[in-house]
C-alpha cells in the first residue's frame, strides 16, 4: 500500500486529492511555486516543498524538481491531478524509473492517447467511430486539407486538452492565423506545437464516460457526464445523467467507452469523450488519461470516490466494484467558478480575494482552492472552485444550484457566478436544449440584471454610516475616517 | 443628507434621513424605503428594506465598493469623489493614446513597429494571462508612435504598451 503521496498540482484539485488521502490516512506532500507560497494547497498538505518560480516550466511542469521533492520527503507515490504533468508520458515513466508509483495510467497509454492522431488510429482499428480529420505536416498543406474536410473546421493541439490550443475556422483566409495561434498556445501549454484539423460540428453535445480499469484487465464505466456548456471550448457546466441519452443509447455508448479503454490497454481512472450529434450518432473525441475536472458529478450520483479508486488501483488492488453494482441516484450538476469577467468575453480577473463565503446546505459541495485574503495569481488557470449540487432530479438540481450560486459571495476578483445564475435559470438550459455553442448562441451579449440595485446603493450608504468592527486590518493610520470625511459631497436635505 | 452615487454607468441621487438608531428613511431616485440595518462584520450587513430581509456583502475596490446582493454584484462609487480624483492626481487617468491590457499579463508578441500605419481593429500586440492569449487591437486609425514593451514583459492595466498617434 502507498505510504505517502506527493500531489504534483495546485489549487482546488490539489486540495481535493489531499482530502481523500487524509480520509485514507495517507500523509500528503504539496509542491508550490513562488506565486503559491500562501496558496491553500500549500497550507493544507501535511508537508509542502518549494519547487521554483511562478512560471509553470520552472515549477509545476518541472519534472526534476518534483521528483526531487518526492525523494526528499520520502513520498512513494505521485498524484498528478489534472493539467500540468498529468498527461505527460515522460513524467509517468520517470516516476516508475525512480521507484515511485504514478497514480494514473501506464506511460505508453498516456503517450498513445496523448497523441490524438495515434488515439484516432487505435480507435478506428477497434471499431470506435472517429471524426473526419487530418494532421498538419506542413504549413502549406493545411489549406488543402481543410478544403478536403470542408469548412468549418477546428484546429486542435495534438497534445491538447482543456480547450488550450483550439481554434474554430470558418473561412479559408483565417486558417493560417488560427494555426499559428493554436500552435503557439499548444507549445506553451503542452510543450508540443503539433496541431491537426478536424471537421467542426456546430450543434453537438459533449458526452463523456468515466472509466475505471485495474491491472487485472477489469474495466467498468461509471456512467456519463454531459459537458456541453462551454466557453472558449472549455467546459463550465457539467451534469450527470445527460438528458440526451435514452437507456439504450447509454448502454451502447457505455460499451463503446469500455471497448475504447480496452483498445488503449487502459489502467486506472480515465474518461472517454464522445461528440454526440443531434441525430444521436456519436464519435470518439479522445481519452483523457487523468482525473477530470468534472469528476465530482459522477461521485455525487454513484457514491464512488474516484480519487480513492485511483489510489487503490495504483496500489495494485483489483476493482472492488463490478459493472452491475454501479448505480446512479438523482441528478448532479457542477459549475466551474472562475475568476473572470463574464461581461467582458470571460477575460481572466486575477487579484486578491477580499471576501469569500462558500454556500452550504444539503446536497451542496464546493471543491475550493482559495481562501479569504489569498491571491488568485495571473500565472495559472483562473479556477476558484467547483460548485457541485446533488438532488433527486434535474429540475431540483438546477434550483439547488441557482440557490447555491446566489449565496456564493466572491469579492475582490470578478467571478462568473452572476452569469451562471442566468444560464441555469434560462428556459433553454432547463429544457435541456444544450449544445456546445450554447453560450455563443443565447448569451453572447449577456449583461448582469439590475435586480437589487436600490438595495446595493442603500448598502453602500449604510456601510459608510455604520461603524466598522475593531478589526486590526480595517484600521488606517491616524484613526478611522468618519463618513463625513470619506464621502465626497453631501448637502443637508 | 443627499449623496450622488454611480453604478452600472448611471448616476443616482440618494437621500438619507436618520429616523432612529439603525433606522433610516432612504429615497433612491423616486423610490422611498424604510431601512433597518445591522452590521454583522466589516464585510457583511443585514438590511431590512420595507420589511424585506437581505444579507449584503461589501468590499473596497479601486473604483469604490463592490456590493454583493443575492448573487448580483454592483460596483458602487461616490460620484462627487470620483470627479475629484479624476481632476486630482491624474493617476487614475486613462491613457487614451495608448493600448493597455485588460488584465495583468505577459507580452507574447508585438505585432507592429514604430512608425507603422494602422487601422482601427488591427491587432497590435498579443498578451497572455492565465494561459489564454488575447490580441489587443488599435482603438482608431493612426500611426504607431512608440512601442514601449517587448516580448516577455509583465504588464498590467493602465500601462501604456503601444502609443498610437491618432489620425484626424
Amino acid at each position: 500500500m502507498i505510504k505517502k503521496i506527493l500531489v504534483a498540482n495546485r489549487g482546488e484539485i490539489a486540495c481535493r486529492v489531499i482530502n481523500t488521502c487524509r480520509e485514507m490516512g495517507i500523509p500528503t506532500v504539496a509542491v508550490y511555486s513562488e506565486a503559491d507560497r500562501k496558496a491553500l494547497h500549500t497550507l493544507r498538505a501535511d508537508y509542502a516543498i518549494y519547487i521554483g518560480e511562478s512560471e509553470a516550466s520552472e515549477s509545476y511542469l518541472n519534472i526534476d524538481r518534483i521528483i526531487a521533492a518526492a525523494k526528499s520527503t520520502g513520498a512513494d507515490a505521485i498524484h498528478p491531478g489534472y493539467g500540468f504533468l498529468s498527461e505527460n508520458a515522460d513524467f509517468a515513466q520517470r516516476c516508475i524509473a525512480e521507484g515511485l508509483v504514478f497514480i494514473g495510467p501506464p506511460a505508453n497509454v498516456i503517450r498513445n492517447m496523448g497523441d490524438k492522431r495515434t488515439a484516432r488510429q487505435l480507435m478506428d482499428e477497434s471499431g470506435v467511430p472517429i471524426i473526419p480529420g487530418a494532421t498538419i505536416t506542413q504549413r502549406d498543406a493545411a489549406a488543402r486539407q481543410a478544403e478536403e474536410i470542408g469548412y468549418p473546421i477546428i484546429v486542435k493541439a495534438s497534445a491538447g486538452g482543456g480547450g488550450k490550443g483550439m481554434r474554430v475556422v470558418n473561412r479559408p483566409q483565417d486558417l493560417e492565423d488560427a494555426c499559428a495561434a493554436a500552435s503557439r498556445e499548444a507549445l506553451k501549454a503542452f510543450g508540443n506545437s503539433t496541431i491537426y484539423l478536424e471537421k467542426y460540428f456546430s450543434k453537438t453535445k459533449h458526452i463523456e464516460f468515466q472509466i475505471l480499469a485495474d491491472a487485472d484487465g477489469n474495466v467498468i464505466h461509471l456512467l456519463e457526464r454531459e459537458c456541453s456548456i462551454q466557453r472558449r471550448h472549455q467546459k463550465i457546466v457539467e451534469e450527470s445523467p445527460s438528458s440526451a441519452l435514452s437507456p439504450s443509447l447509454r448502454r451502447k455508448m457505455g460499451q463503446a467507452a469500455v471497448a475504447a479503454a480496452r483498445a488503449a490497454g487502459y489502467v486506472n481512472a480515465g474518461t472517454v469523450e464522445f461528440l454526440l450529434n443531434i441525430d444521436k450518432t456519436f464519435y470518439f473525441l479522445e481519452i483523457n488519461t487523468r482525473l477530470q475536472v468534472e469528476h465530482p458529478v459522477t461521485e455525487m450520483i454513484t457514491g464512488i470516490d474516484i480519487v480513492r479508486q485511483q489510489i487503490e488501483i495504483a496500489s495494485g488492488n483489483s476493482l472492488a466494484i463490478r459493472q452491475d453494482q454501479v448505480t446512479a441516484t438523482g441528478h448532479a450538476i457542477e459549475c466551474r467558478i472562475y475568476a473572470e469577467d463574464p461581461e467582458n468575453a470571460f477575460m481572466p480577473s486575477p487579484g486578491t480575494l477580499s471576501f469569500i463565503r462558500e454556500p452550504t446546505g444539503p446536497g451542496i459541495r464546493n471543491d475550493c482552492g482559495v481562501y479569504l485574503g489569498c491571491m488568485v495569481p495571473m500565472d495559472y488557470d483562473p479556477i476558484i472552485s467547483k460548485l457541485i449540487v446533488h438532488a433527486t432530479n434535474r429540475t431540483a438540481a438546477i434550483k439547488k444550484m441557482v440557490k447555491a450560486l446566489r449565496e456564493y459571495v466572491i469579492l475582490g476578483v470578478k467571478a462568473s457566478t452572476p452569469f451562471l445564475i442566468d444560464l441555469l435559470d434560462s428556459k433553454h438550459f432547463c429544457d435541456g436544449e444544450i449544445f456546445t455553442d450554447f453560450i455563443e448562441k443565447y448569451f453572447r451579449e449577456w449583461k448582469p440584471d439590475a435586480q437589487g440595485i436600490d438595495e446595493a446603493l442603500i448598502a453602500y450608504i449604510v456601510d459608510e454610516l455604520s461603524g466598522k468592527t475593531q478589526s486590526p486590518v480595517a484600521q488606517t493610520p491616524g484613526g478611522p475616517l468618519s463618513p463625513w470625511e470619506t464621502l465626497g459631497n453631501w448637502r443637508l436635505g | 443628507v443627499e449623496f450622488k452615487l454611480e453604478t452600472r454607468e448611471q448616476s443616482v441621487s440618494v437621500e438619507v434621513e436618520k429616523k432612529a438608531d439603525q433606522q433610516l428613511e432612504v429615497k433612491v431616485g423616486k423610490n422611498n424605503y424604510e431601512v433597518g440595518y445591522t452590521r454583522i462584520s466589516d464585510n457583511q450587513i443585514h438590511l431590512s428594506v420595507n420589511g424585506k430581509n437581505s444579507m449584503v456583502f461589501l468590499a473596497k475596490n479601486q473604483d469604490g465598493k463592490v456590493v454583493f446582493i443575492n448573487g448580483n454584484t454592483f460596483t458602487v462609487a461616490d460620484g462627487d469623489k470620483r470627479v475629484r480624483n479624476r481632476t486630482g492626481t491624474g493617476k487614475s487617468d486613462k491613457t487614451p493614446d495608448s493600448v493597455t491590457p485588460p488584465m495583468p499579463a505577459v507580452v507574447v508578441s508585438v505585432l507592429v513597429q514604430n512608425g507603422d500605419r494602422i487601422k482601427k481593429g488591427d491587432g497590435v500586440i498579443v498578451v497572455s494571462a492565465m494561459k489564454m492569449e488575447t490580441t489587443l487591437v488599435a482603438p482608431y486609425d493612426g500611426r504607431v508612435k512608440r512601442v514601449r514593451v517587448s516580448q516577455g514583459d509583465k504588464v498590467k492595466p493602465g500601462d501604456g504598451l503601444i502609443d498610437i498617434e491618432k489620425d484626424y
